[in-house]
C-alpha cells in the first residue's frame, strides 16, 4: 500500500555482466615434486609387479591409463615403467613390453572420447596378445603359454580400467574427499601392484615388501580399526604369496595382528602398534615356530619405526579418505547438517503460513452464537407476543380455545414456511372469521418470518465457512504431513556432481573442504562450498564460478556467504545458483482518488525460492482504509503462500477462502500476478478479476486480457493463466482498473494506453508515472486509485 | 439510481438505471433482495441497459446477489450492458459465470424463463 505517488522499488536482482568463462580446463594434472616422486615409485613398482615369473601385464597397464595425461607424465611413466621391467625381467624379457608401449602410445596418445579408457584397455590387451604371443610362439612356447598370454591380456585391460578409475584418489586429485566404494577398491588394488612390485627389492637384511605389507597393516589398523587392519593384513598377505614374499601361513598372521592391532587403536599409535607385535609374535609362534628368528622379527620391528614416525597429518589425511572412519563421519555429518538445515528452512516456511492464517481468522469476530431451538416455537412465541397478548379476544382464543387456536397458528406459520411468506387468501377461513386483527396478524407473520428466514441465511453461511476453515486445515496438515517425503523430492543431493566439481577446483588449486551440490524443487542446481582454500581475494568467486558453469554446462553465479580473508576466523563460505539470463527493472506507482488518503490498491515484488521474481498487484474493492486493508491483507497472504513454493491452485483457493471469511459482505479483491523467469525469459500472467496486463515489444503492444471473477467472493475460484516468451527490451505493464476508468469519455477502452505505449520509448519509472498523469488527464482528476507497474527485461 | 422490477412469467427482470456506485449499492441491494425473498423468484435478469456508470461496489452487489440465488439453485443473467459498465464486466471476467447478452430476450432465454 502506498499513499500519494510513491515510487517502490527496483528489481535489479544480478548486478553486472555474467563472470568471465576460464579456458583450457583439461584432465591434467598439476603435480608438484611429491606427487611426480610418488608416480615415479608407482610406476617402477607396477613394472616390477609380476606373477607366474614373466608375466608383468600392471606396469603396462598404468603407463596405458595414464596416456591421455600430459607428455611429460607420460614419458616419466613410461621411462620408470620399463625400469621396473628391468629389474625383474631383464633385457629380453623387456623388450616385448617396451616395444608393446610404444606401439599403444603412438595409436592412443590423443582423444577425449567417454569410452577412452574402454579403447585404451582393449588395444593394450590386443597388444600383449600379439606381441607376448609372437615371442611365446617363436620362442617355442606351448599351448598352455598361449593360454597364460591370454590370461594375461584380460587381466593387463581390467588393471587398466581399473587404474584410470583409482589413479585420481591416489595422486590427490581428491584430496579431502570421501571416497565412494568403487574407488576404495581401485586403492586396494593399486595398494596390492605397489606391494607386489617390492615383492625381491634388495634390502639387505630385511625385505622390503615384508616391511611394507607390515606397514600397512599398522596404518589401516590405526585409521580404520580392526575390520580395517584385518583386511589390509589378508590383502598383503595374498600379495605376498603370489609373488612369493610370504608363506600362505601369513594369510592368519597379518590379518589376526591386523585385528589386534585396530582393536588396541584407541590407546593411539603405541596401542596399535603393541596390539600389531603381539598378533604377529604369538600367531608365528604357533604356525612357524621353525621361522622364528631375531631375522624374522626385524620386518615388523621396522615396519613399527616407520609407523612410529609417520606424520599425524598423513594419518589423518588417510583416514577422511577411509569410509566408516571418525574423520569420515565429520564430514557426513556437515553434509546431513546442511539436510537438516534445508528440512527446518522449509518448516518455518510453513509454520509462517499457519501464522498467517491464524492472525486472518482473529480478524473475524464470531460473537453471535446460535442455539439449538425449536425453529418454530420461537416464531410462536414471538407473535403471540406481538399481535395477541393487547387484543380484548386474548382469553377466548388462548384459554377458552387454546388447542383450536394453537393448531391454527401452527399451520400457519408452517404454510409460511412452506411459501416463503403469506397473502391474505393464504388464511384458514376458521381464522379469518374469528380473529380480528387479521392485517396485523398477517404482517407480523410475514415480517418474523422474513428475521427467520435471515437467521437462516446467516447460520448457513456460518456453517459453510466453519467448513471451509477445517478444510483448509486439514489441508494444510495434509501438506506437513507429506513434508518428509516432499524433502525428498525437493532438495535433492547431486553427490556425483559434488565430486566432479571437486575434482574441478583440485586440479585448479582451489582445495574445497566441502562441496555439495543440491536440486531445488524447479529443477536448478545449488552448489555450497565451504573453507575453500582460494587463491586470495574475492577473484575466487568468478573463478569458481567459470569452473561451476563448465561442470554442470550452465550458467552459475557465485555468491560469497563469508570469507576469512575479510574476517579473521571466520570460515569461507560461497553459494553459487544458476546465473540468469534475464534480469527486470521495475518500477511502480500508485496514487490514490483523494489526497491524502490512502490507495486502496497494493502492490508488491519478491523474489520466488526458485529465482523467479514476482509481481503482485492487487485491488481492494473501493477506495479508502478498508480497500487498502483487503487489497494488502491479498498481497500479504499471497507473498507469504508464494515464498513457501505452494502450487498456484492451491494459492489461489486459500486466498479465496480466506477472503471469503474475513469479511462476509460482498467485498472482494483483485489480483494481478505476473510470474517472471529470469532463466527462461518467460512470463506467466495470472489474473482473478483484474485489469488487462501489456506486453511492447518495438512499437508493437500485445494486450493480455483474459480474466476471472475476483477473490474472496464465489466459492469457487478460476484463475486465467496467460504465458508468453519475453526478449530483452520488451516491457511489461500491469495496470489497476483506475486507470482504464475514465467515466464518460468520449473513447473508452484500451486504445489510448496501446497507443501511448507503442510510441513511448520511456524507461519503467517513468513510463508507470506517464500512464498515470495520462490516465487522469482523460478522466479530468483521479476517478479511482490508481496503479501502474512497469517491468523492463534485460539482459543479465 | 433506479430499480423498476417486473416479471415475465416466473422469471424476475430487474431493470436498473443510473449510476451503480458506492454512494447507490446499499439503496439498490435493498430493492433486489427484497425482491429475490419473494417466494420462488429463481430465475433473474440484470438489465443494465440504463446504468450508466458502474464501479468496483456494483460487480460486488452483482456477485453477491449471483452467489445468493445460485445457493439456492437459481440462475442469473445480465443483460445490454453499455461501454463503460460493458467494460467493467468484461474486466472482471464475469461472463465465465454467468450469461452476459445485448437484449432482455436473450437473457431471459439464457436462465431457462419464458419471454
Amino acid at each position: 500500500m502506498t499513499t500519494g505517488k510513491e515510487a517502490f522499488m527496483r528489481l535489479c536482482p544480478y548486478p553486472g555482466k555474467n563472470t568471465p568463462v576460464i579456458e583450457n580446463i583439461g584432465r591434467n594434472w598439476r603435480l608438484d615434486g611429491k606427487g611426480i616422486l610418488l608416480l615415479a615409485a608407482g610406476a617402477f613398482l607396477a613394472g616390477r609387479a609380476n606373477l607366474l615369473d614373466g608375466m608383468a601385464p600392471f606396469g603396462p597397464a598404468l603407463f596405458t591409463a595414464l596416456l591421455s595425461e600430459h607428455d611429460f607424465i607420460t614419458a616419466m611413466v613410461g621411462l620408470w615403467t620399463v625400469i621396473g621391467l628391468g629389474t625383474v625381467l631383464g633385457f629380453k624379457g623387456t623388450l616385448p613390453y617396451a616395444v608393446m608401449m610404444i606401439g599403444i602410445a603412438l595409436l592412443e596418445r590423443r582423444g577425449r572420447a567417454p569410452w577412452l579408457p574402454v579403447r585404451q584397455a582393449f588395444t593394450l590387451a590386443v597388444g600383449i596378445l600379439i606381441v607376448r604371443g609372437f615371442v611365446t610362439l617363436i620362442t617355442g612356447g606351448t599351448a598352455y603359454d598361449l593360454g597364460l598370454v591370454m590370461f594375461e591380456a584380460v587381466l593387463a585391460a581390467v588393471t587398466t580400467m581399473i587404474f584410470s578409475h583409482g589413479l585420481p584418489a591416489v595422486l590427490g586429485r581428491r584430496v579431502g574427499t570421501v571416497l565412494t566404494n568403487e574407488e576404495v577398491i581401485s586403492l586396494g588394488l593399486v595398494t596390492a601392484v605397489a606391494l607386489a612390485g617390492t615383492a625381491g627389492l634388495p634390502g639387505g637384511f630385511v625385505a622390503p615388501a615384508a616391511v611394507l605389507s607390515r606397514y600397512l597393516v599398522l596404518v589401516l589398523a590405526l585409521v580404520g580399526g580392526g575390520a580395517m587392519g584385518a583386511a589390509m593384513g589378508v590383502l598383503a598377505a595374498t600379495v605376498g604369496i603370489v609373488t612369493g614374499f610370504s608363506s600362505p601361513e601369513g594369510i592368519s598372521i597379518l590379518g589376526f595382528a591386523g585385528l589386534l592391532a585396530g582393536l588396541l587403536r584407541e590407546a593411539g599409535k603405541p596401542g596399535t602398534a603393541l596390539g600389531y607385535f603381539l598378533g604377529d609374535l604369538v600367531l608365528t609362534l604357533y604356525l612357524l615356530p621353525e621361522s622364528l628368528a631375531l631375522g624374522y622379527l626385524l620386518a615388523p620391528l621396522v615396519a613399527m619405526v616407520l609407523f612410529w614416525f609417520t606424520p599425524g597429518i598423513w594419518l589423518s589425511e588417510i583416514s577422511s579418505l577411509v569410509p566408516g572412519t571418525r574423520e569420515q563421519r565429520v564430514r557426513q555429518q556437515s553434509y546431513e547438517g546442511r539436510l537438516r538445515q534445508a528440512a527446518s528452512e522449509r518448516l518455518a516456511e510453513f509454520s509462517q503460513i499457519f501464522h498467517e492464517l491464524s492472525v486472518s481468522f482473529k480478524e473475524v469476530a464470531i460473537t453471535t452464537k446460535t442455539k439449538e431451538e425449536s425453529r418454530l416455537n420461537t416464531l410462536f412465541a414471538a407473535l403471540t407476543a406481538k399481535v395477541c397478548e393487547s387484543c380484548n379476544l386474548y382469553r377466548s382464543c388462548w384459554e377458552t380455545d387454546f388447542y383450536k387456536t394453537y393448531q391454527s397458528i401452527f399451520d400457519l406459520l408452517a404454510l409460511a414456511e412452506a411459501h416463503g411468506g403469506l397473502v391474505k387468501e393464504d388464511i384458514p377461513s376458521g381464522i379469518r372469521h374469528r380473529c380480528q386483527h387479521l392485517d396485523e396478524l398477517l404482517v407480523t407473520i410475514n415480517y418474523l418470518f422474513d428475521t427467520y428466514r435471515i437467521n437462516m441465511q446467516w447460520q448457513k453461511r456460518l456453517e459453510e465457512d466453519r467448513e471451509v476453515v477445517s478444510a483448509q486445515l486439514a489441508g494444510i496438515a495434509q501438506v506437513m504431513d507429506n513434508l518428509a517425503t516432499e524433502l525428498k523430492i525437493d532438495v535433492k543431493a547431486l553427490d556425483g556432481e559434488a565430486q566432479i566439481i571437486k575434482d574441478e577446483l583440485a586440479r585448479r588449486q582451489i582445495k574445497a573442504e566441502t562441496v555439495e551440490v543440491w536440486q531445488n524443487p524447479s529443477g536448478q542446481p545449488e552448489v555450497y562450498l565451504a573453507s575453500l582454500d582460494c587463491p586470495g581475494g574475492r577473484e575466487c568467486v568468478p573463478l569458481v564460478a567459470a569452473i561451476l558453469s563448465q561442470t554442470l554446462r550452465r550458467p552459475m553465479r557465485g555468491q560469497p556467504l563469508s570469507c576469512a580473508l575479510t574476517r579473521t576466523g571466520q570460515e569461507c563460505r560461497l553459494k553459487a545458483t544458476l546465473a540468469s539470463s534475464f534480469r527486470f527493472v521495475a518500477a511502480g506507482f500508485s496514487r490514490a482518488k483523494k489526497d491524502g488518503e490512502v490507495s486502496g490498491d497494493s502492490f508488491q515484488a519478491l523474489e520466488l525460492p526458485d529465482g523467479r521474481q514476482a509481481l503482485i498487484l492487487s485491488d481492494g474493492m473501493g477506495t479508502g482504509p478498508k480497500a487498502a486493508q483487503e487489497s494488502r491483507a491479498t498481497v500479504r497472504l499471497l507473498e507469504k503462500l508464494l515464498a513457501a513454493g505452494l502450487e498456484k491452485d492451491l494459492i489461489l483457493r486459500t486466498l479465496n477462502s480466506i477472503l471469503a471469511l474475513r469479511s462476509p459482505e460482498e467485498r472482494f479483491a483483485t489480483l494481478d500476478l505476473a510470474l517472471l523467469d529470469p532463466y527462461q525469459g518467460e512470463v506467466e500472467f495470472i489474473k482473478v478479476g483484474s485489469c488487462p496486463s501489456f506486453i511492447k515489444r518495438g512499437r508493437t503492444v500485445t494486450v493480455i486480457n483474459p480474466s476471472a471473477p475476483p477473490l474472496g467472493i464465489l466459492p469457487a475460484v478460476a484463475a486465467a493463466v496467460t504465458r508468453k516468451r519475453l526478449r530483452a527490451g520488451d516491457i511489461l505493464l500491469m495496470v489497476s482498473d483506475g486507470v482504464l476508468e475514465a467515466r464518460g469519455h468520449r473513447t473508452p477502452g484500451l486504445d489510448w494506453l496501446v497507443d501511448y505505449l507503442s510510441r513511448s520509448d520511456a524507461e519503467p519509472e517513468e513510463l508507470a508515472s506517464m500512464v498515470l498523469d495520462l490516465a487522469g488527464r482523460r478522466a479530468g482528476g483521479v476517478p479511482d486509485d490508481m496503479t501502474a507497474l512497469a517491468v523492463k527485461v534485460e539482459h543479465a | 439510481m433506479g430499480v423498476g422490477l417486473s416479471y415475465r412469467g416466473s422469471c424476475l427482470v430487474a431493470a436498473l438505471s443510473g449510476d451503480l456506485d458506492v454512494a447507490t449499492v446499499p439503496k439498490v441491494r435493498r430493492h433486489l433482495e427484497a425482491a429475490l425473498a419473494r417466494p420462488g423468484t429463481a430465475k433473474v435478469v440484470l438489465d443494465l441497459a440504463a446504468v450508466s456508470f458502474m464501479d468496483s461496489s456494483g460487480l460486488g452487489l452483482i456477485l453477491g446477489r449471483y452467489r445468493e440465488l445460485s445457493e439456492r439453485g437459481g440462475s442469473m443473467a445480465i443483460s445490454g450492458a453499455k461501454s463503460q459498465v460493458q467494460r467493467v464486466l468484461q474486466l472482471s471476467g464475469i461472463g465465465k459465470i454467468m450469461p452476459v447478452t445485448s437484449t432482455v430476450e436473450d437473457a431471459i432465454k439464457q436462465v431457462g424463463g419464458e419471454s
